[in-house]
């Protein structure tokens, strides 16, 4: 009897067991029909999954630059690909680091699976949401055919961004944080409804390390070996300007970049993406503004901007690429740095309101009870009052708790301000530096020759980077210096002999300027190998280490001079000093100035004692010349005088 | 000056989320760090804040990263961080010059000493806001 003859039967016969059997047999028959059903959709399914990899396969989808760009895969040394992401959450393969075809079919296979990923606990399509819409495009995915799915926690985050555009960054160098040396970029999500008065509500996006210990040597190992993790973040753009250009006073350029709403959109779910990884932050290439590019370039694959970068990734480079891409930037604007402001303000007071204005900052009761203040017209007292006011704020901007005395101060002069019924003049504040594109190509190459004592010289030079004293100004914060990485080779004549003249590791130099307001030391640091003349040795090598810590000081007689004094210390390795070493310290000072756009002119002197090893003193004397001929094309004339050995160099500069 | 400013149950959300703040205990620039961060280890989705609290929140957050930028442009009546709380608050745009006039008229009360804290500015610029008896419905501090 089959079953639906007994269903026949014992229908027309009714009864308590009749009807438990009945009820056992429809629970049995519903349950088969529902795992026969379940496994129809599976089979369904299943064989869904396969035609889309059969399609991906047949498309050779991956072997295509935006899903390369989507995993960060970059060509590797044994010719296959090798993702720069390195938290492995972020493949859905075991081989997905190295092998894009199991990564693109796992991707594929996770649309059909129930498990989630992350902190969120996301279905595959909303925690890899790029992928899965960039799939969804190119293999035309049936979404009736996948599991259900809401990607609610990208939405909200979306909402909130609220895009209308995309802003790049650019924090100009710090050069008293070692990871900032060479600048930042970061991107700012313009909001749909957003004015210049409200981009502060804007969110960033950001790349940086986190370092896992305080600065030294580790760290800067670490820092140049990949040691530190680097991860995406996005943050209130105003946490930013209160990072950048508060607390560490440096001016804020902003380049408006002209992407449509489709790629900011696809740019974001990339970025959402993201969240799930990290990458080995290496100081020098896969560094924030590499990490940024990578991000541009996910909207535009056809770009290919990280490619124009091998060795090292320059922040200001990164800038100079998008700004030479015809309409890619729309608009530029400029946010000074607190101290910016200050020194541009403190430009336009007299020196009676200088007076007023050391007096407030003496002592803020007097801005009520001095009769000098009142004497001056209401817009003028309003001037030196918020100059006062910024001067207060930039002083204290760096520590949260204000100490009591300067809070009371700052304090009694807003409500001195509050009282004023006087709009704050609209001061004009340009920045002292062009901006950074504008600015000569990093690396350098020389070629010169002079003299050196008795016999003549040729001499090549090579710099990676960056910029120093003497080189043209555009585009650089002014009065520094970062040289790392450059050599000079030399050959003389008279013994026809070719040698490593110079290789510097590092040569660090940041003049800052003091005045009533700002008084910031002067710094510098540099370690190089290099070739001196003592003892009798004629041109021995010298491992050379030197810091100085100090002032400078701006005049504006005939042309803007920086006078500065650095008291040093100076250590020295060399076979020509008795004991192999000598170690002291003393004094550098000099001045710096520009005769014209062009031309630009560096003496110092140095005095150094060395009481430490071979027991000696020597008086150094140092004097430049530069001539911009163009902003990558340069003349140079230098004089150098040590104790019994004085050269003097002329040489052509070429930076690219 | 205009009267402006009708308040709602908005201001209560305001001052009760500034309160709720207030009790965190750790540095507030960490926390606002760590609250905007979708890689924090350690609360993975508080960057995440569900429906309307949100909005009070945002105001709590900007003006606790921002308050001495803020007491500044309030001093002038004038000012980017200015405009960005009163856009986070809804005033409507055209209202916007009135509440600048307003918080630099009402600066010693909105701050009568060094010590004021931004949750109690907020307090104050709630409480000072309806003080101005306008009709109820002209400006709303929170419409959403």
């Amino acid at each position: 009897m089959n079953a639906r003859e007994t269903f026949v039967v014992r229908s027309l016969h009714p009864c308590p067991v009749f009807l438990i059997g009945l009820s056992v047999w429809l629970v049995l028959s519903l349950n088969f029909l529902s795992a026969a059903q379940a496994h129809s959709g599976k089979e369904r399914e299943s064989g869904y999954l396969a035609e889309l990899i059969a399609q991906a396969r047949t498309a050779g989808l991956a072997d295509q630059r935006q899903w390369h760009l989507l995993l960060h895969y970059r060509p590797n040394l044994t010719g296959g690909h090798t993702s720069q992401a390195d938290d492995p959450e972020f493949f859905l393969s075991n081989n997905g680091k190295t092998d894009p075809y199991a990564e693109l079919e796992a991707t594929l296979r996770s649309f059909f699976s129930s498990d989630t990923f992350g902190s969120l606990h996301q279905s595959a399509p909303c925690a890899f949401i790029a992928r899965y819409h960039w799939l969804k495009a190119q293999l035309s995915i049936d979404e009736s055919l996948l599991p259900s799915y809401h990607c609610e926690h990208f939405s909200h985050w979306y909402r909130e961004l609220n895009p209308k555009g995309v802003t790049l960054i650019f924090p100009s160098s710090y050069l008293n944080n070692p990871s900032s040396m060479f600048a930042h970029t970061l991107l700012r999500i313009d909001q749909v409804g957003q004015t210049e008065e409200t981009q502060l509500l804007a969110y960033s996006i950001n790349f940086a390390a986190q370092p896992t210990m305080d600065i030294g040597i580790t760290y800067a190992v670490y820092g140049l070996t990949g040691g530190f993790k680097g991860r995406f973040s996005t943050k209130p753009y105003y946490l930013k300007v209160k990072e950048y250009g508060d607390i560490e006073n440096r001016d804020i350029w902003e380049y408006q970049l002209g992407l449509n709403q489709e790629q900011i959109r696809f740019m974001l779910m990339h970025v959402w993406e993201l969240q799930l990884t990290y990458f080995d932050y290496f100081f020098f290439k896969e560094n924030c503004a590499y990490q940024i590019l990578a991000l541009l370039e996910v909207a535009a694959p056809e770009w290919h901007l990280t490619d124009q970068f091998i060795l090292w990734t320059i922040p200001a480079e990164t800038v100079r690429l998008l700004t030479q891409r015809p309409g890619f930037v729309q608009d530029i604007q400029f946010h000074p740095a607190r101290t910016t402001t200050i020194r541009r303000k403190l430009e336009r007071l007299s020196v009676n309101e200088k007076k007023v204005l050391t007096g407030i900052i003496d002592d803020s009761e007097a801005v009520k009870t001095s009769t000098i203040i009142q004497e001056l017209s209401p817009k003028r007292q309003v001037l030196v009052l918020d100059l006062a006011i910024d001067y207060f704020q930039y002083n204290s901007t760096d520590r949260e708790e204000k100490d009591g005395t300067e809070e009371r101060q700052l304090h009694r002069l807003l409500g001195a301000r509050s009282d004023l019924d006087v709009v704050s003049p609209n001061v004009p504040v340009p920045p002292f530096s062009t901006q950074p594109e504008l600015g000569h190509r990093p690396a350098r190459a020389g070629i010169g020759g002079g003299w050196r004592n008795d016999e003549s010289f040729g001499e090549v030079t090579l710099r990676a980077g960056y910029h120093d004293l003497l080189d043209p100004e555009p585009g650089y914060p002014p009065y520094s210096q970062i040289v790392l990485g450059s050599m000079a080779v030399r050959h003389y004549n008279k013994r026809n002999r070719t040698r490593l003249e110079n290789l510097t590791l590092a040569n660090i130099i940041s003049l800052t300027p003091v005045d009533m307001l700002i008084k910031a030391p002067s710094w510098k640091l540099r370690v190089e190998f290099d070739t001196v003349k003592f003892n009798g040795c004629r041109y021995c090598q010298n491992i050379n280490l030197n810091g100085g810590l100090g002032l400078a000081l701006e005049s504006q007689w005939m042309h803007r001079v920086v006078w500065f004094a650095l008291p040093e210390f100076d250590a020295n390795y060399s076979k020509a000093y008795d004991g192999n070493y000598r170690i002291g310290g003393g004094i550098n000072a000099g001045i710096i100035t520009n005769f014209t756009e062009k031309w630009k002119m560096l003496a110092s002197g140095s005095y150094l004692r060395y009481p430490v090893g071979d027991s000696s003193d020597a008086l150094l004397f140092f004097f430049g010349q530069r001539y911009a001929v163009t902003n990558n094309l340069a003349l140079r004339f230098e004089f150098q005088r040590r104790p019994k050995d004085n050269e003097g160099l002329l040489k052509i500069q070429v930076y690219f | 000056m205009k009267p402006l400013i009708g308040t709602h149950l908005g201001t209560v959300l305001v001052l009760g989320a500034a309160f709720t703040l207030s009790s965190i205990s750790c540095s507030f620039t960490n926390t606002i760090e760590k609250s905007f961060d979708f890689t924090s280890s350690t609360t993975p989705s508080s960057w995440y804040f569900p429906g309307e609290l949100q909005k009070q929140q945002k105001i709590v957050y900007f003006s606790r990263a921002n308050f001495w930028r803020l007491k500044e442009d309030m001093a002038s009546g004038h000012g980017k961080y200015l405009t960005s709380l009163a856009t986070l608050m809804e005033v409507p745009q055209a209202h916007h010059q009135e509440f600048f006039v307003m918080t630099k008229d009402h600066f010693h009360d909105l701050f009568p000493t060094e010590q004021v804290t931004p949750e109690e500015m907020l307090l104050t610029l709630s409480k000072t806001l309806p003080a101005t008896q306008a009709p109820k419905d002209e400006i709303s501090l929170n419409k959403g």
